[in-house]
C-alpha cells in the first residue's frame, strides 16, 4: 500500500507596491553580434526614432536611451493594477541590455513584481526589435537606392502600426 | 559558422478560392489568407497611383515591423506594375523579392553574431491573374545562403496582390 502526494512549492514572490525600482539584464547574445551593436549605434544616431534624440554613449562603451511609456502604451494588465508610468533606461551592449525601471502606481494595492517583470520584459523586447527594423529597414533603403537603373522617388515613412514603409517607383 | 534551418512549413503561398489539381500536386499552396500582420499597402495598389506607369516600371513597398519575441521581424516586399499587365507585373515582384532577400541576408550578416540561428518563414500572397508562380523556396534560400536562382516554373495562382512576407526570428538564448 502506498499514498502520493504532491507538493509544490511555491516560491515568495515580492510585493511591490506604489513606487518601484529595479533593474533586470536581458542576453542579446543570440540575437546581436559585435558589429550589430555598432550598426544599431549608427541607425539611432541617423534616425528620426523618438530613442535617437536620447541616445547617448556612454563611459563604460555601452550606448543608451530612456524611454517613458505612459497611457494607452502601459501593458494593459499593469494598467488595471494601477500602475500609471513606467521609466526605462535601457543600456545596449553587444552581449546584454540592462535595464532600470521606474514604475509609479496609483493604487496602494499591491502588485507582484513577477508581473512588473514580465511586463518590463515586453516592453524591452519590443524596443530592441524597434532598433532591429530600423537597422534592417535602413539598410534595405539604402540597397533600394542602387537597386535598378532608375531607382525614382525613394522615400520612407512610419505608419502608426510601427512599421517602417519604404516606398519607391522604380523602372527596370 | 552561422545554422540555418527551414522547416518544410515555412514557406507558403495563399490563395484565396479552392486549389487547381496542380497546387494541391505543388505541396506549398494553401487555401486562404496568409496569416500574420497585413502589411500590404493598399495606397500603391490604387489605379490612379499605377495609371501613368509605362512599361516595366512599378512601384513597390518595402515594410519592416518588428515582431513579439526577441529577435523577431516581418519584412514584406509589395511590387504594383502597369494595370492589366499580370505576368509582368508578377515577374517584377519576383526579381524584387529574390533581390530584397539577398539584402535582407546582407543586413542579417552586418547584425547577427556568426553562430546565430536564423528561422525564416516565408508567405506569398501572388497576383490573381498571373499564372507564374513565386520563387519562395529561393528566396527562403538567398537569405539563408545568399544564392540568387531565377525560377521560370509556372502555374496558376491566384490573389489579390503581388506580395510576400519574409519572417525572421532569430533564436533566443536558453
Amino acid at each position: 500500500m502506498s499514498s502520493h502526494t504532491r507538493i509544490r512549492s511555491r516560491p515568495r514572490d515580492p510585493i511591490v507596491h506604489t513606487k518601484v525600482s529595479g533593474r533586470t539584464a536581458l542576453s542579446l547574445e543570440r540575437v546581436l553580434g559585435s558589429r550589430g551593436r555598432t550598426v544599431l549605434e549608427e541607425t539611432l544616431q541617423k534616425s528620426k526614432m523618438p530613442q535617437a534624440q536620447k541616445w547617448a554613449p556612454r563611459q563604460d562603451g555601452q550606448g543608451g536611451f530612456t524611454t517613458v511609456v505612459q497611457g494607452a502604451s502601459l501593458p494593459g494588465e499593469l494598467v488595471q493594477r494601477g500602475m500609471q508610468r513606467l521609466e526605462l533606461n535601457i543600456g545596449l551592449s553587444a552581449a546584454n541590455a540592462f535595464v532600470t525601471h521606474n514604475a509609479t502606481f496609483s493604487q496602494t494595492q499591491p502588485v507582484m513584481a513577477k508581473e512588473v517583470n514580465a511586463a518590463i520584459e515586453k516592453i524591452v523586447v519590443a524596443n530592441v526589435n524597434e532598433l532591429l527594423a530600423a537597422a534592417v529597414a535602413a539598410q534595405l533603403q539604402q540597397q533600394l537606392m542602387n537597386y535598378s537603373t532608375q531607382t525614382l522617388d525613394v522615400h520612407v515613412q512610419q505608419t502608426n502600426r510601427q512599421t517602417t514603409e519604404i516606398l519607391a517607383r522604380i523602372a527596370q | 559558422m552561422s545554422t540555418f534551418k527551414i522547416p518544410d512549413e515555412a514557406v507558403r503561398i495563399y490563395v484565396d478560392r479552392p486549389l487547381t489539381p496542380e497546387e494541391k500536386v505543388d505541396g506549398k499552396f494553401v487555401q486562404g489568407t496568409a496569416p500574420g500582420p497585413d502589411l500590404v499597402n493598399p495606397e500603391i495598389v490604387e489605379h490612379e497611383h499605377r495609371r501613368d506607369l509605362d512599361t516595366g516600371e512599378g512601384i513597390i513597398c518595402i515594410a519592416v515591423r518588428p515582431g513579439e519575441t526577441l529577435g523577431e521581424l516581418y519584412v514584406n516586399v509589395q511590387f504594383e506594375g502597369q494595370i492589366g499587365k499580370y505576368e509582368d507585373c508578377m515577374a517584377g515582384h519576383n526579381r524584387l523579392l529574390l533581390q530584397a532577400s539577398d539584402w535582407l541576408r546582407g543586413a542579417l550578416e552586418q547584425l547577427l553574431p556568426q553562430d546565430a540561428t536564423v528561422d525564416v518563414e516565408l508567405v506569398a500572397s501572388p497576383c490573381p491573374d498571373a499564372k507564374t508562380r513565386p520563387p519562395v523556396e529561393n528566396a527562403a534560400l538567398t537569405i539563408l545562403e545568399g544564392r540568387i536562382v531565377y525560377t521560370t516554373s509556372t502555374t496558376n495562382v491566384s490573389r489579390n496582390v503581388n506580395t510576400s512576407t519574409l519572417r525572421n526570428q532569430q533564436e533566443q538564448q536558453p
